[in-house]
């Protein structure tokens, strides 16, 4: 929506002026990786780099939470709070997100809440992983919607560009000196926007693929690499569906307790043997690489139809967690060598 | 806005238990406020501090006050609902899904199979048909059922609903019976009750619903018979956590049992991988 500069140092202070009235989280540095951490008073954080071990959904709709209690107790509206520093990737992710939960005949008022009470600030990935594949999606690493606010790196000081008015409000409040961004400054951000976009195109250059991935997935219904990868890798650890920003899959665990019966919403996994079976003990899913192929098949088939896109933002967690050592590069590349014959 | 909590039950009361066979009971619960279900459609029941699990109503939508499962012991959930006593407090949400579509089976010759706690939905469905019988042509309703003590609902498949209307006719199997059951009905898996149909095939429709194995077996048979793909009609069964397309877990390709469903056309679902359960 509009264009603003401003210095690092000056941003910052008035983060963390904003962190003392309502909940902020930004990144910090955790070895290699970055985790989302509440801000309280002035500390390191990072601004730009890559994006965290956890995926956004962790503030939207949680591992394990109390969805329903009997006697039923009144609705609470979430806090509002701040996350600064998303990577286009879990912006991105919260399409899905959104899609299931809070644009469809049925809304989840939980998460429905959340989405609305949090301001989403995002920030150019300058850094990408050697997981990281949202080019290969004909995706960007720097948001260019789903945003309230977005920061990129102009030497020393961050272009600001609003999302929307809520993110145009938030930035008012903040009481910055903001400048005017010239054409030389957007030039050096895209600039800089092409140099990561480089960075991920060597890094999967071995993975560089013709077809769109939805369509490789619709024509491998019987391919070989199902099996090797969903029968004789694939552990079923389920860190791909946990970490995975887009997964949404749960189950329901009614528990008596001191108060009442509470009714718990954990997230469920897709490759569990457990997770289409019916009372009867039947499942349409048998084998380990069954499940595997319809973890594909959701979001690359299923929801690229509903949605217009594929499910995966290719922001390379499940690569990272995978205890398999499955690269879910690989398996799109040998399904389009199988498709290709 | 958006404060309704879909996932909360609605607490209802179980007035009355009947056993229908050594493993299924039908359940009959309160309806709540302005409840209203269509032959078809599924509804959650919890038992509190033990778990929900999806059914299909086997009572008639035209029911206003309560409504019945049929419920067969298999699982936790179903367990312990079954040692429970009238009184007892129960939750519900729905309901869910899509009904059968009986503006299209309207004028036309109606064939329903089913096969074990797979009557249970069939039931409010014939309750439906028969409550508007000038609506529709010829009723046939196959039942089978493992062995005689496992047949649900007697009293009406062997009795009540024989000679309800010169149109309705029911045939019912077993797969095996002893001697000593005095088995005056056919014996034999449900298919064999469809040889032989006296329906204008062309201008009918057929209802499926049972064990995945039967469903297989008996929409082959009917594809054979000649049955169009559009004009077979299946209730599949998934493991339907949510009901509101939220949770993935009935999925069956790019449907969802508890949106898209449960009542399908085996035209809409047969390319569609593992369907057969």
């Amino acid at each position: 929506m509009a264009y603003h500069k401003v210095k690092t140092e000056a941003w910052l202070e008035a983060i963390f002026r904003q962190a003392k009235e309502r909940a902020v989280y930004g990144l910090k540095r955790s070895g290699d990786r970055l985790v989302y951490q509440r801000l309280r008073e002035p500390t390191e954080v990072v601004l730009f780099e890559t994006r965290p071990t956890e995926p956004i959904k962790l503030f939207f709709y949680f591992p394990s939470e109390t969805t329903a209690s009997l006697p039923e107790e009144p609705f609470r509206e979430e806090e509002k709070r701040v996350l600064l520093g998303v990577k286009a990737c879990d912006l991105e992710a919260l399409k899905t997100a959104d899609f299931v939960y809070r644009l469809g005949d049925a809304v989840e008022p939980r998460y429905y809440s959340r989405r609305n009470n949090t301001l989403l600030i995002g920030s150019d990935c300058t850094r990408p992983n050697s997981t990281c594949f949202c080019n290969l999606h004909g995706r960007f690493c720097y948001p260019q919607e789903y945003f309230d606010i977005n920061l990129s790196p102009l030497n020393k000081e961050i272009m600001i560009e609003t999302g929307s008015p809520r993110g145009e409000e938030f930035l008012a409040e903040l009481n910055l000196n903001l400048t005017e961004v010239t054409a030389a400054d957007l030039k050096i951000r895209d600039k800089n926007r092409r140099g990561y976009l480089e960075k991920l195109k060597t890094i999967n250059a071995p993975f560089e693929h013709q077809k769109p991935y939805s369509e490789i997935v619709r024509k491998s219904n019987n391919a070989a690499a199902w099996k090797k990868y969903g029968q004789e890798m694939c552990v079923q650890c389920h860190a791909c569906n946990l970490g995975c920003p887009t997964c949404y899959c749960f189950s329901f665990s009614d528990l008596s307790e001191k108060n009442g019966v509470k009714r718990y919403k954990s997230w469920d996994s897709c490759l569990a043997a457990s997770f289409a079976r019916m009372a009867s003990g039947a499942t349409p899913r048998h084998s380990r690489w069954e499940r595997f192929r319809y973890h594909y098949y959701h979001k690359f088939d299923y929801l690229n139809t509903a949605l217009g896109f594929d499910a995966c933002t290719g922001c390379g967690r499940c690569i990272e967690g995978c205890l398999g050592k499955i690269d879910k590069r690989q398996v799109l590349s040998d399904l389009e060598k199988e498709i290709n014959g | 806005m958006a404060k309704i909590n879909p996932y909360q039950p609605y607490p209802v009361e179980l007035i009355k238990i009947t056993e229908e066979s050594p493993l299924i009971k039908t359940f009959t619960m309160t309806a709540p406020p302005n409840f209203h279900f269509l032959a078809g459609q599924f509804v959650e029941v919890a038992v509190p501090g033990k778990g929900e699990a999806p059914f299909t109503p086997s009572s008639s939508p035209y029911e206003k006050n309560y409504l019945e499962v049929s419920v067969a012991k298999v699982g936790g959930v179903t367990e312990t609902l079954h040692s429970l006593k009238p009184g007892a407090i129960l939750g519900l949400r729905g309901p869910f899904g899509k009904d059968y579509p009986l503006e299209k089976f309207a004028g036309k010759d109606i064939l329903l199979v089913g096969g074990g706690v797979g009557l249970a939905p069939l039931r409010s469905l014939f309750l439906s048909l028969i409550h508007e019988l000038k609506r529709f042509n010829k009723i046939r309703f196959c039942c089978g059922s493992r062995t005689p003590q496992d047949f649900i609902y007697k009293n009406h498949i062997l009795d009540l609903w024989q000679n309800i209307d010169p149109k309705v006719c029911l045939r019912i199997t077993v797969d095996r019976c002893e001697e000593k059951d005095c088995w005056k009905g056919d014996v034999g898996v449900v298919t064999k009750t469809l040889d032989n149909l006296d329906l204008e095939i062309k201008n009918s429709v057929a209802v499926v619903c049972g064990p995945p194995i039967m469903m297989k077996f008996s929409t082959f048979k009917l594809l054979e018979l000649g049955y169009q793909p559009e004009n077979i009609y299946l209730s599949m069964e998934r493991m339907m956590v949510c009901g509101l397309g939220h949770c993935q877990h009935c999925g069956i390709g790019k449907y969802l049992v508890c949106k898209d469903g449960p009542v399908f056309t085996y035209e809409q679902i047969k390319d569609e991988p593992e369907i057969w359960a």
